[in-house]
């Protein structure tokens, strides 16, 4: 019975090639693109190519969540309860899944990591949120000298701005100034 | 940010920067964390951040400088700009932080947009905002608790818009002129507002909007003024509640009509303090199947009785195809030939009503054949011969199974109707009595009342009969 399961072939980033439940794998819309609009995926000659974000540890994380909620009747809090666990992992490996379930267009696991990396960054400093993320610094410098700046448009000017008027120049000094006011 | 914070946080950032320059040029090695993501991608992850916090990264760094601008909800909260610290500048940096929201963002449709004001603003500014939400956003939440009157351009802004899909305007009195006789939203499912007050365009006495996916229709307290008939184009709606208990709004010139076309709807409930204010009419093969209506007047002054009486009379004429219905404030269903003015309810199984006459209940069972639950709270006096004068209800003899006697007193004519129940009740599995006061439960009216109860024949072979109190 397990042989007639139909698998598919996939390449990951490392160019390592490996087989998966076709069921499983066509959750991810650009697999189930790929397989039906292209024919790809049938043999190892033909392996479907993920994207460069999707490595092989990746791909077996997001062939995980795809097994787990492919189950049918599973309920609501077991779904929940699954993905709350499924995202508590280092920040690093978070932001790297957040990257590959895009590239794979799976939306549902986006929203989760996303929405997971937004309660890691919320209420944190500047500072803290660089370390976490190990952001450069490269903008404090501009901070301290334009500190001074005042926007000092009227009302009118802003509305008229916001009304669809050249409303795509931006200038760095008013959004610098946006946030210290 | 004042000047004194940044002083604190650049001397932070000295102080430790000797220790964080070799850990920040590997990281510069190891390319940064967040540079795995795309910018597209974190403009989505501050989309989930409160909107404030989500402005704040753009001090990161350069890549982030921007990215803020992406994002694809806007939660304007204006309590956020009201600390116990600062006395000053919460209104003018919420309005500055509006504007420039407003501005900045390049986001060309929202996925949610919400403004709430917790405090009085000049409502002009919420004018010259609305506009531009309204083209922007699918769904869009307007909160506020000033009186305001929409400009031109807002209410036409808000007819004519073709993305919005959710919206839910909770407003204390806002007037909104209508611009036009006829309005279609092409993309909206849900609809709730709250203290709005409609105009009607002065061409026509009647407003129609079509609502082709619509699936929930709201209002507390909104009227619809200058027309007579507000018709109702909804062929996917699914719930509609209309809640009117604000004592001070007048009934005067509101439209007396509400017309629903195509419609089979799930859940209709109406709440009135005083009366019910609309002829409900379904149209064009709308129907109530497996509908459950919920309608609630709660005093309906002398003066109304009537118009109350007859709108009444229409609504459950109207949805004589519900499967269940709840009832509060019968009062306005009494009177001389109840049962000829009752349709027959043919689908209905559940029925639940506030304190009632004898001859409305034995009107309402005489009308439905398959009435399964009964449930009333309380039983006005009325002429016990009543019970005798007509024959039993044919759901009595062959579907009703559990009635709930609420609010008993233990008066001479409740037992009078406890009685023609058990003589009557051939498939009767369970009574429940719940008792007005703990206190009764304990006196001798009680013990007198069951005593009587159990001596009365019973047309069942057996059922439970259940004494409680209620809190």
């Amino acid at each position: 019975m397990k042989m007639m399961k139909p698998y598919v072939w996939l390449q990951t980033s490392d160019d390592s090639i490996q087989q998966v439940e076709q069921e499983i794998a066509m959750f991810c819309p650009l697999i189930c693109q790929e397989i039906i609009q292209k024919g790809m995926g049938s043999s190892k000659n033909c392996a479907i190519c993920l994207p460069q974000q999707v490595s092989p540890a990746m791909l077996s994380l997001i062939l995980d969540y795809c097994r787990f909620h492919q189950v049918p009747g599973r309920s609501n809090k077991e779904r929940k309860s699954y993905d709350e666990k499924f995202v508590r992992i280092d920040t690093e490996r978070l932001c790297e899944l957040t990257s590959a379930a895009d590239s794979l267009q799976l939306k549902p696991l986006v929203d989760l990591t996303s929405r997971a990396l937004a309660r890691i960054i919320e209420g944190k400093t500047p500072e803290e949120i660089r370390d976490i993320f190990h952001l450069p610094d490269d903008l404090t410098e501009n901070v301290e000298v334009e500190e001074e700046h005042v926007d000092d448009r009227s009302v009118d000017d802003l509305l008229s701005f916001i009304n669809g008027n050249d409303g795509g120049k931006l200038n760095i000094l008013t959004i610098l100034i946006f946030v210290f006011t | 940010m004042n000047s004194a914070s940044l002083a604190k946080m650049e001397g932070s950032s000295s102080v430790e920067g000797n220790q964080k320059l070799p850990k920040r040029k590997k990281m510069i090695n190891d390319e940064d964390t967040m540079s795995k993501l795309p910018e597209p991608l974190i403009s989505r992850i501050l989309s989930f951040l409160p909107t404030k916090d989500a402005v704040r990264t753009s001090v990161l760094s350069k890549k982030w400088l921007f990215c803020w601008t992406f994002i694809t909800r806007l939660d304007l909260d204006d309590t956020d700009f009201y600390s116990l610290k600062k006395k000053t500048g919460g209104k003018m940096s919420f309005h500055n932080f509006v504007y420039r929201a407003l501005l900045h963002t390049q986001t060309s449709t929202f996925e949610s947009f919400s403004i709430l004001l917790a405090n009085e603003y000049d409502m002009s500014l919420l004018n010259t905002w609305i506009p531009n939400i309204l083209t922007r956003s699918r769904n869009l939440r307007v909160e506020t608790h000033s009186k305001m009157s929409f400009s031109a351009l807002a209410s036409h802004s808000l007819f004519d818009s073709m993305l919005l899909e959710e919206v839910v305007l909770k407003m204390d009195s806002c007037a909104i002129r209508v611009p036009k006789i006829f309005a279609r939203f092409a993309s909206l499912k849900l609809l709730k507002l709250s203290g709005i007050l409609f105009t009607l365009h002065s061409s026509s006495k009647v407003l129609t909007l079509s609502f082709p996916l619509l699936k929930v229709f709201e209002t507390v307290n909104c009227r619809w003024l200058n027309g007579n008939r507000l018709h109702l184009i909804v062929p996917l709606l699914e719930r509609v509640v209309i809640v009117e208990d604000a004592v001070s709004m007048s009934n005067e010139t509101s439209v007396l009509a509400i017309y629903f076309s195509r419609f089979s709807m799930k859940q209709f409930s109406y709440c009135g303090l005083a009366n019910i204010s609309y002829y409900f009419k379904l149209l064009d093969s709308s129907s109530a199947h497996n509908a459950s209506v919920n309608v609630v007047v709660k005093q309906c002054p002398t003066n109304r009785v009537t118009v109350t009486k007859t709108r009444a009379f229409v609504l459950l004429n109207e949805f004589r195809q519900m499967k269940c219905v709840e009832f509060e404030g019968c009062e306005v269903l009494a009177q001389s030939k109840v049962v000829a003015k009752l349709p027959s309810f043919e689908m209905l199984s559940h029925l639940k009503l506030g304190l009632v006459s004898g001859e409305v209940l034995l009107g309402l069972l005489l009308k439905s054949p398959i009435l399964k639950t009964l449930h009333f709270k309380g039983v006005s006096t009325f002429d016990t011969q009543v019970l005798n004068s007509v024959a039993v209800p044919d759901c009595l003899t062959s579907t009703l199974q559990v009635v709930k006697f609420d609010k008993l007193h233990g008066c001479e004519h409740e037992l009078c109707l406890a009685k023609y129940f058990m003589e009557n009740g051939l498939v009767l599995e369970r009574i429940s009595f719940y008792l007005v006061s703990l206190w009764l439960g304990k006196s001798k009216i009680m013990e007198k009342f069951k005593e009587k109860l159990f001596s009365f024949k019973k047309g069942f072979s057996f059922a439970i009969i259940e004494f409680s109190y209620d809190v």
